[in-house]
């Protein structure tokens, strides 16, 4: 049932791949298409439902399905099998249900485009490999999977390849995740060198074990993390994901929000054993997390495309679900991600439904008033962005707070500093997605006129899919992920002295939320001059901001570039043209020379032969009389 | 007709397709091309024959002849098939009828040279691989030389008389040097053992001093790494490549290469351990230097020839890596890598070649958005440029994960010893997965991607014998990254019984 | 029983003198042409098969004593040269004066037969003569071009020098050992004395300069671009056949040792480089082959470095194998109105689309002398470098094969000329000449045999 599950989006891929493209001729119509590119989605979806019953009426035991041996090297074994527990249930019923809702928003999204049947063979490709990743028992499908999504999403965000600049996105996405890959299989190989399987179930268990295994859990925690940072866009292999943003709007939802960036939340979790053996590796985890969170917030706060603002609070919101998995609160992290799921998908999907009403404007500032215009989209909009900015008793509120709290009080490297900072950040957040929201949706229109009378609501296949989300969004809070997990990934230890703290903790975090609230209301309300005039005394300070602190430049100037001169000036030019072939033709040059030399010898002068023969007679002559 | 015979019928269908090719009046160019295809199809029917009824489980030599050549000097025609050689000439016989028949538009002069040429390149790859006997290996080996030097030469581009003799003069100073140490390594076995021969299993079991063991793997390893080709001896590939008609560049990417990593894997370390174990840093350094060394050169070329070629050089330095880590698991990487990059590289050649009969040129800046001009071509190109880039699912993860997985166990124990040098090699490799993404998707980029632009438009789609050609190539490039089990079973005895003779010390004196 | 003795030993000579005899009567009678080559040809192939027939019966004898003996591997060996002659006079038709051509080769001919059955120096000395003198006069005989008699009198010149060596060192040698038979090199070989040292150096150095072995190659390149083609192709096979073959009779079972070892060594590697190195840049393909012979004379001298049991067989294989392909490459070359214009390497540009069968001759041909299989020149090379080895000469067997490496280019050079060049501007068809074609074939048969196998073909010698 598992391969089914995994087996039942590839299915659509081929379908759709083969039939609906023009590498098939374009055989079937937009309705085979929808049909194919949602059902099966919707099917593997509910198929996951069935086997979370299953797996409860199992009494909660793993269920373990092996596909097949994918090799078997003298007695190393690796098996292509899937691993179903409650961590995995979680994680399959958010991708295949947040995951079918997008293809069924795309349906209205991707209406008049040429690529429709390209676009859902690309979306089910991606849910296979997503599903691969978090089902899948031994690190190597896992990777199969992370690596396969990452192809997918290399493929989606240069979906319209006719812009350069997309392909050049996707690049950069594929590339810097290779880098966080490079750590990835390092990792692996630590693992397998050291427990012998890349079963993580094992691997589990062996850290669990009394005799641990002779390796360092936190040089494993490094590396593997080092690929969590690829995947889900931490400091210093942030800078791609902004940039993937150039993918249609579904996708970013999809890949770049709800479940692919957050693979990296995944695998930490997944190996929490490792990890609660690595309190270095852990603390490394928390400050890059919460580092991640706070600088992206601040970038955030001076975006002015809407889809770039949601990218930045995506990196920041990712950056809190590391500070948890950091401070050893696994299941806390989970949370975080399934209600980050609902709410950041509702937010792209509602940005989507602006740019679509818009006719394709992503730019805020030639936005504003789509409240009366479109108030399906701004309601949802509003409880989504409520929910993110943590405003109780909306979903992010609980997975947030919680997350404060461990921050600031989890006996695994918990700190006030590091509550201190989430804390700032959670304000930011309040901030920039309130600003965002009244960028929008309030005060005047700053419109052309064109884009202004076309402004229209989107079909229902969207906005029923928004209502769906603002739903989740507004409850999802309540659903006690952490309990749920508990007794696979128990939550850290709190001393007790500091629970006195809790209740005053809570409120500020409350307090912060709406102080946000409040600022952007402020500042962005009716006219923007007071926002231009705060722009203005801290002109320096906007541009750093806006120039995202320069971290692309810096990275061309430090690798780019001295790559490209290493290997054209030194190994192109020096090493293969002068040094190797140089000495090569050298050489010719002085056979073809010795060559010209001979022949002159040949004068056909008798007396010089004569010479010749005199001169090798006494040579010889002389030379046998050495030893005499 | 016995197995052995059907062995030696794959060997020697090529002559007769020589001379077949050569019976038919130039007249009638349309027959020549059928008949080199039939020929070359049955071959590969008889491979595939044969592979099926390959025996995983028994070591040592299948479907065996042995007949005496030169008796006085113990040479005998000896040929078989064995783990170390089976996937090779699976690999040969399955691109043989892929060449033929992507050559048919593509060569339009002394056409029956041509094919006859082709059959002369397989029979002299197919006999190097099945060859049991040294002298019998080196004929092959040498005769090699001439079909590709005229293939090149004549079917060649602008300056394809410079890369031709280049590639020739190449090689054959590393075959001087071997057919000396050929010749020592026999005369040395005489002497020692008193037994006059020159089969593998005999030459196994010589015993060779440490510094003539050097002085041989040195001459065995310059011929070999030549092919391969390792850093710095590689300079004459890019060349080659770029002039070669598209059949030879497939054929030389697709299976000769492999013979330098082959020569390595079944004589130059087995024959030469003690020596090997000596200078496997140094090797192993090349290799790495290789992988890293080739993929830059691939990332500023703008010669989409070129980067192909560099990219195979970065491709086989991880075979050589595999071979080195002496790991079971490294090993058995590395002959699917080489499988792999047969069948990837030699596809993207015929790629090459496709475009290149629709726009005459191989500059990349001359193309873009070919993505939305040629459709069924770019998925094509797009599938093996991944399995180029060693994406799961696709031979070419296969074969780079188990080098690097093997490297790096090899690796870690001696850096627990002290000795961080191969895990810093190692760790290097793994990089060079980076650099393959790198240089690959700029290739993609500047290739499918952007506003549509080639020099020769309107351009028409891949036709359906290009179609069927690329598709046989794809399967196998899946096959073999989705179910490697099978054939590395057929493989795993040889990977055991190379570790064996790579790790047991033959220096005289020491317990036989 | 004497008489018959003298007769059966001596078969092979017996039907050479029978066909020089008939050739000049046929000359007399003025009914040369045709029937003249005809004639001798027959009686050539009657020595080769008689020797052959001889040989493989293992038949032995001495038909005088101390002088004249023959024994199976020397009748095999005569065999061999004369089936070698019957290329070149197949190719002889229409090239030359015919009458004269016959009865010259025959008597050459009979000069290398006595070589290989001389157990004396004056017998040594009348088979060299006997087989140089012709040649002279035979390189003469393309008196079309004026170069033909300079070269004729180089060679006659330098060729006098070596018969003056070589009777010198005779002299000597019977001076120090008071003998005259050829064992008796072999044992100054072995002697330390002055004396004796310079009677082997000389005796050496003239076969050295009959072998055009540098420094006393000079006469080669020009002597052989005087000649005609079939005369050029006499002596770069069948002459130095006759020369390496004696010197081998010569040393008999003696093992080379320092200081000779060096010479022997030294000599014959200078003239491998220097030969190689040199025939690169060559105009024309009779000079091309002239260098290319010097680099494999001192290939086949490299022989005698090696165990004396192997000798023969690498020496005789070698010059089979190396035989057959420059006969093949001479047959080969198309005709041309002008003897100058025809092997002007500028004229063979482009060959293969004018005469597709002489340029896939020639290049099989110049492949094998570049010694790559599958062509038989591989295997003789390997023969002969594998004594070498044997004889625990390392250092020179690898210096000798690098040596062979620099000959590669320049027979790949004349291949690149034939298939990968623009068509040379030929004025007029070139004349089909049937019987040289039909050589060309004989020798690509042999060629073939002895490339499939090589091992049974050693095994006779």
């Amino acid at each position: 049932m598992l391969t089914a599950i995994v087996l039942l989006p590839l299915l659509g891929f081929v379908l759709n791949g083969l039939l609906a493209t023009r590498l098939g001729g374009n055989r079937v119509g937009p309705r085979f298409v929808s049909v194919v590119g949602c059902g099966l989605p919707i099917a593997s979806f509910a198929l996951v439902v069935k086997a979370l019953l299953d797996l409860r009426a199992g009494g909660w035991a793993p269920l373990v399905e092996i596909a097949y041996r994918w090799a078997l090297i003298g007695d190393n074994v690796f098996e292509i099998a899937f691993y179903f527990d409650r961590l995995s249930a979680v994680m399959a019923l958010v991708v295949t249900g947040v995951g079918s809702v997008i293809h069924v928003y795309s349906i209205g999204y991707m209406k008049d485009d040429e690529g429709y049947g390209r676009f859902f063979a690309y979306l089910n490709l991606f849910l296979f490999f997503m599903l691969l990743l978090v089902l899948g028992r031994s690190l190597l499908v896992l990777f199969v999977g992370w690596e396969g999504v990452g192809l997918a999403s290399y493929l989606l965000i240069g979906f319209w390849f006719h812009d350069l600049a997309n392909a050049r996105a996707g690049k950069k996405a594929f590339v810097t995740n290779r880098i966080g890959d490079a750590g990835f299989l390092l990792g692996m190989f630590v693992l397998f060198q050291a427990v012998g399987t890349l079963d993580m179930d094992r691997i589990n268990a062996a850290f669990s074990g009394p005799t641990l295994p002779l390796i360092s859990a936190s040089l494993v925690g490094v590396l593997l993390f080092i690929g969590a940072t690829g995947k889900s866009a931490q400091i210093p292999l942030h800078v791609w994901l902004p940039d993937a943003m150039a993918g249609p709007t579904p996708v970013s939802a999809l890949i770049h929000a709800a479940t692919m960036v957050t693979a990296g939340v995944y695998l930490v979790a997944r190996m929490s054993a490792v990890y609660l053996h690595a309190p270095e590796a852990s603390a490394l985890i928390a400050v890059v997390g919460v580092a991640t969170a706070f600088f992206a917030a601040t970038i955030a706060i001076v975006q002015t495309d809407i889809k770039k603002v949601l990218a930045y609070s995506t990196i920041s919101q990712l950056g809190f679900m590391f500070l948890a998995l950091g401070v050893g609160a696994y299941g806390v992290a989970i949370f975080h991600l399934v209600t980050h799921a609902f709410f950041k998908a509702c937010l792209f999907l509602g940005a989507g439904s602006v740019i679509h009403a818009l006719g394709g404007e992503q730019d805020l500032r030639r936005m504003g008033g789509l409240a009366r215009r479109i108030p399906l989209t701004f309601w949802t909009f509003a409880i989504a962005t409520a929910a993110i900015a943590g405003i109780p008793p909306l979903a992010g509120f609980f997975s947030k707070d919680e997350i404060l709290w461990y921050a600031f009080a989890s006996t695994r490297g918990g700190s006030p500093l590091l509550w201190l900072v989430a804390a700032a950040t959670a304000l930011m957040t309040a901030f920039y997605m309130f600003r965002l929201l009244w960028l929008a949706f309030f005060g005047r229109s700053r419109m052309t006129h064109e884009v202004e009378h076309h402004v229209h609501e989107s079909p229902l296949s969207m906005t029923g899919v928004l209502v769906l989300l603002a739903t989740l969004s507004a409850l999802g809070g309540f659903i006690a992920v952490p309990h749920f997990l508990e007794t696979q990934l128990p939550l850290p230890p709190v001393d007790g002295h500091l629970h006195a703290y809790e209740t005053p903790l809570l409120v500020i975090s409350v307090v912060l939320a709406l102080a946000g609230l409040a600022a952007a209301a402020w500042l962005f309300g009716g006219t923007a001059e007071r926002a231009e005039r705060l722009r203005a005394r801290f002109a320096g300070m906007h541009r750093w901001l806006s120039g995202k602190y320069f971290v692309d430049e810096l990275y061309e100037r430090m690798l780019g570039r001295p790559l490209a001169w290493i290997s054209d000036r030194v190994f192109l030019r020096f090493g293969d043209r002068a040094l190797i072939d140089g000495t090569l033709h050298g050489l010719a040059a002085i056979a073809r020379g010795s060559a010209a030399v001979l022949g002159r010898l040949q004068t056909g002068s008798l007396h010089l032969y004569a010479g010749f023969v005199l001169v090798g007679i006494v040579g010889a002559l002389l030379w046998s009389w050495r030893h005499v | 007709m016995s197995d052995a015979g059907v062995l030696n019928a794959v060997l020697f269908l090529p002559l007769l397709g020589i001379a077949a090719v050569m019976a038919v009046p130039a007249s009638n160019p349309a027959l020549v091309r059928r008949l080199a295809l039939v020929t070359m199809i049955v071959q590969f029917v008889l491979a595939a024959w044969l592979y099926a009824r390959f025996d995983s489980t028994r070591a040592g030599l299948q479907f065996e002849t042995r007949l005496p050549w030169i008796a006085q000097w113990g040479v005998y025609y000896q040929i078989g098939l064995d783990g170390y050689n089976v996937l090779l000439v699976m690999l040969t016989a399955f691109l043989g009828p892929l060449v033929v028949a992507g050559a048919f538009t593509a060569i339009a002069k002394d056409e029956k040279l041509f094919y006859a040429m082709v059959f002369g390149v397989q029979f002299a790859m197919l006999g190097t691989f099945v060859a049991q006997d040294l002298f019998v290996f080196y004929f092959f080996w040498e005769t090699m030389l001439i079909p590709m030097f005229l293939l090149i030469g004549i079917w060649g581009g602008e300056r394809r008389i410079y890369a031709t003799l280049k590639f020739v003069l190449y090689t054959a100073f590393g075959s001087i040097l071997m057919l000396a140490a050929v010749i020592y390594l026999v005369w040395s076995l005489q002497k020692t053992t008193g037994i006059t021969s020159f089969a593998f299993s005999d030459l196994v079991k010589s015993r060779l001093p440490l510094d003539a063991q050097s002085l041989l793997l040195a001459a065995f390893a310059l011929s070999f790494a030549i092919k391969v080709p390792m850093v710095p001896l590689h300079t004459w590939l890019p060349d080659a490549h770029v002039e070669a008609p598209t059949t030879g560049s497939v054929i030389l990417a697709g299976v000769m290469l492999k013979m330098g990593t082959y020569g390595f894997m079944k004589l130059g370390f087995p024959l030469f351990p003690d020596a090997t174990q000596l200078y496997t840093p140094v090797l192993m350094a090349l290799a790495v230097l290789s992988i890293v060394y080739g993929a830059c050169l691939a990332l500023v070329q703008d010669d989409i020839k070129k980067i192909i070629a560099y990219s195979s050089i970065s491709h086989l330095g991880y075979v050589m890596l595999g071979l080195l880590s002496v790991d079971l698991v490294g090993i058995q990487g590395a002959i699917i890598q080489m499988v792999s990059h047969g069948l990837v590289a030699g596809g993207l050649f015929l790629m090459v070649g496709m475009i290149y009969e629709r726009c005459h040129t191989r500059e990349l800046r001359a193309y873009g958005g070919l993505a939305k001009l040629l459709p069924v071509y770019s998925v094509f190109f797009m599938i093996l440029t991944l399995a180029s880039v060693g994406l799961p699912t696709t031979s070419g993860f296969t074969g780079e994960f188990l080098v690097l997985l093997g490297a790096f166990r090899a690796a870690w124990p001696l850096h627990t010893a002290g000795n961080d040098l191969p895990l810093v090699l190692a760790v290097v490799a793994v990089s060079g997965v980076v650099l393959g993404a790198l240089y690959m998707l700029r290739f993609a980029l500047g290739f499918l991607y952007g506003a549509p632009r080639a020099p020769h438009q309107p351009l028409v789609d891949l036709g359906s014998r290009e179609k069927a050609i690329l598709a046989l190539i794809v399967a196998a490039v899946f096959a073999l990254g989705l179910f490697p089990d099978e054939p590395m079973a057929k493989t795993e005895l040889a990977a055991k019984s190379y570790r064996q003779l790579v790790t047991t010390s033959r220096l005289p004196g020491g317990t036989p | 029983m004497i008489g018959a003795t003298v007769f059966t030993a001596m078969l092979p000579e017996h039907l050479l003198l029978l066909g020089i005899v008939g050739v000049i009567a046929l000359e007399i009678v003025g009914r040369a042409e045709r029937a003249a080559l005809a004639f001798a040809f027959a009686c050539v192939a009657a020595a080769a098969i008689a020797a052959l027939r001889l040989g493989l019966d293992g038949y032995s004898a001495t038909a005088f004593a101390g002088q004249f003996s023959v024994d199976a591997s020397s009748l095999l060996v005569k065999a061999m040269v004369l089936a070698l002659a019957l290329p070149v006079l197949m190719m002889a038709r229409g090239e030359l004066p015919e009458g004269e051509f016959g009865a010259l080769l025959l008597s050459s001919l009979y000069g290398v037969c006595l070589l290989q059955s001389a157990d004396s120096f004056p017998m040594l000395f009348l088979g060299l003569e006997l087989m140089s003198l012709p040649v002279y006069v035979l390189v003469l005989l393309a008196y079309r071009r004026p170069q033909s008699a300079e070269a004729a009198l180089k060679y006659l010149v330098l060729g006098g020098t070596a018969t003056a060596t070589f009777l010198m060192g005779a002299s000597l040698l019977y001076g120090s050992g008071g003998s005259l038979g050829i064992d008796a090199f072999a044992r100054a070989l072995g002697a330390s004395d002055g004396l004796s040292r310079a009677a082997v150096v000389l005796i050496v150095l003239a076969f050295f300069l009959k072998g055009a072995i540098v420094p006393f190659h000079a006469w080669a390149p020009d002597a052989y671009e005087g000649a005609s083609v079939p005369v050029t192709a006499y002596m770069a096979t069948i002459v130095k056949a006759g020369v390496l073959l004696a010197v081998v009779r010569l040393f008999g079972r003696a093992q080379l040792a320092t200081p000779m070892l060096e010479i022997f060594a030294a000599l014959p590697l200078l003239s491998i480089v220097w030969g190689n190195l040199a025939a690169m840049r060559q105009p024309s393909l009779r000079r091309m082959i002239a260098y290319s012979s010097i680099a494999h004379a001192g290939y086949l001298f490299y022989a005698l470095l090696g165990d004396a049991a192997g000798r023969l067989q690498a020496v005789a294989f070698y010059l089979l194998a190396y035989g057959l392909m420059n006969l093949l490459a001479f047959a080969a070359l198309p005709a041309a109105e002008d003897d100058v214009e025809r092997d002007r390497l500028d004229n063979l540009k482009g060959l293969f689309h004018r005469a597709p069968y002489a340029a896939l001759m020639l290049a099989i041909a110049m492949l094998s002398l570049a010694g790559i299989p599958p062509f038989p020149g591989f295997v003789a090379k390997f023969l002969i470098f594998r004594n070498v080895m044997a004889a625990g000469l390392t250092t020179y067997a690898v210096l000798g094969l690098v040596g062979s490496y620099l000959g590669i280019y320049f027979y790949l050079r004349l291949i690149q000329f034939m298939f990968m060049s623009p068509d040379a501007q030929i004025s007029g068809a070139t004349p089909r000449r049937g019987l040289a074609v039909a050589a060309s074939a004989a020798c690509l048969a042999g060629a073939v045999l002895i490339g499939v196998f090589p091992g049974w073909v050693i095994g006779g010698f």
